[in-house]
């Protein structure tokens, strides 16, 4: 488990790369994330949701509601252009960042 | 499962209804319950998957800060609304059907009580201690009815959650259909055995009455009418009662989605129910005598009524629709 200050500014960053590869909802997401990460992070209910007003003000994702499954009828949300072009700009920050904070914390010495 | 509805129930308590919050409240049991039940299915209790749901849920705070929304401090001006599941229905049915039951018997109870001491009276010239008996014996059985009547009133009183809009799930709301689906049989059973019982009550008397014989007299023959009679309003009362629980649940049960707006529409009608009986009704029942005296129209001024009970409606409806 990592505490969530670590991780939060890159909620909003995860679920884009995930509603990149497809159209997804709620539980889905928050599942994918954990199963992923082998459960060394799972999202709290009220960050994704969050996650999800923050990036529909944005105009990031649309929200959309989706067919009954289990009897149930979800809210389904998809990555706009918007979206797609924001994600490809935190990708290229976090390449950056991955290397700064290895410098820093990851022990190696130059 | 309930403790997840309850939890998330008691969180958004002080939440502003809007479509918006009810959608994410819809949202967000359903994650929370989808993950339960893979919780479940890997094996975990009831209590851990519920502990593990919980603890994962976070800070309700945080979100609706996001959303830009704050906790209503009271929550007064939007009405709250209670989930009613299986158990509550079944229940309510349960109330409901008793009731029916104990009414019924104590209509009975008080027509027995009557028709048996006519009966006695009537057949063998009953006087002095014995008819003292059978009276005490007759009012016995109608302070029984009574009871009864105090008793179910009262506890009919408690249900009044029941009469208002309530949200009823899918499958909840089909489980009723079905169930009253299965009862509608006995139901329209007991409406002609209770038809029949009170039309054949009035044979004894026709009986009595034919016969002109000392040994059966009119008022034994009224004695039996009250009896069967009782009889039949048994039937009617209960079946009545128990068909109108799954009426009620049926019309306030509504979908999670438009309660909101239910409730809005439910209070309305209380305030016009309010007006029409405190302050409609009254004016009718002045008007009618003043036209009665001014008019000395006393033949035709009972016409108001008739037109009142028509326009009831009309104004009901309005202050409904109104502002809706």
């Amino acid at each position: 488990m990592i505490s969530s200050d670590t991780i939060r500014g890159y909620n909003d960053t995860f679920l884009l790369s995930l509603l990149s590869e497809g159209d997804s909802y709620g539980y889905a997401l928050s599942k994918e994330i954990k199963d992923r990460t082998d459960g060394k992070y799972s999202i709290k209910e009220t960050t994704l949701y969050s996650a999800f007003t923050r990036l529909k003000k944005n105009g990031f994702i649309e929200a959309y509601p989706g067919d009954e499954t289990q009897g149930r009828k979800r809210t389904y949300y998809r990555i706009t252009k918007d979206g797609i072009h924001y994600l490809k700009e935190k990708q290229k920050e976090w390449e950056i960042t991955k290397i700064v904070v290895d410098q820093l914390v990851g022990g190696k010495k130059r | 499962m309930n403790t997840i509805r309850d939890y998330i129930e008691q969180i958004f308590k002080t939440v502003p209804l809007t479509k918006e919050t009810l959608q994410l409240k819809t949202d967000m049991l359903a994650n929370m319950e989808d993950k339960y039940l893979t919780l479940k299915e890997e094996g975990a209790s009831e209590h851990e998957a519920i502990g593990v749901v919980i603890a994962e849920f976070g800070n309700v705070d945080e979100l609706l800060e996001e959303m830009g929304i704050g906790h209503s401090s009271s929550g007064d001006d939007l009405p709250s609304f209670q989930v009613m599941e299986q158990e509550d229905l079944s229940n309510y049915l349960m109330i409901k059907g008793k009731a029916g039951m104990n009414i019924g018997l104590g209509i009975l109870s008080c027509l027995t009580g009557l028709g048996s001491l006519l009966l006695l009276r009537g057949q063998f010239n009953l006087r002095g201690i014995p008819l003292y008996a059978g009276l005490l014996f007759a009012i016995v059985l109608i302070a029984l009815g009574v009871g009864l009547f105090i008793v179910e009133g009262m506890r009919l009183s408690d249900t009044t959650h029941y009469h208002k809009p309530f949200v009823l799930r899918d499958e909840d709301k089909n489980w009723l259909e079905e169930n009253r689906q299965l009862y509608k049989r006995s139901y329209s059973f007991s409406i002609v055995a209770g038809v029949t019982l009170c039309i054949l009550s009035f044979s004894p008397l026709f009986l009595s009455i034919i016969l002109q014989s000392p040994r059966f007299s009119v008022l034994a023959g009224v004695g039996m009418m009250a009896i069967m009679a009782g009889l039949g309003v048994l039937f009617f009362v209960y079946s009545g009662n128990y068909w109108n629980a799954f009426t009620v649940l049926l019309s306030n049960g509504k979908p999670m989605e438009t309660i909101h707006e239910d409730l809005m529409i439910h209070k309305r009608k209380e305030r016009a129910q309010h007006i029409i009986e405190q302050i409609y009704w009254p004016i009718i029942v002045i008007a009618y005598f003043i036209l009665s005296y001014v008019f000395n129209g006393w033949g035709w001024t009972w016409l108001i009524f008739v037109v009142g009970g028509l326009l009831e409606d009309v104004i009901e409806n309005l202050f409904v629709n109104k502002r809706a």
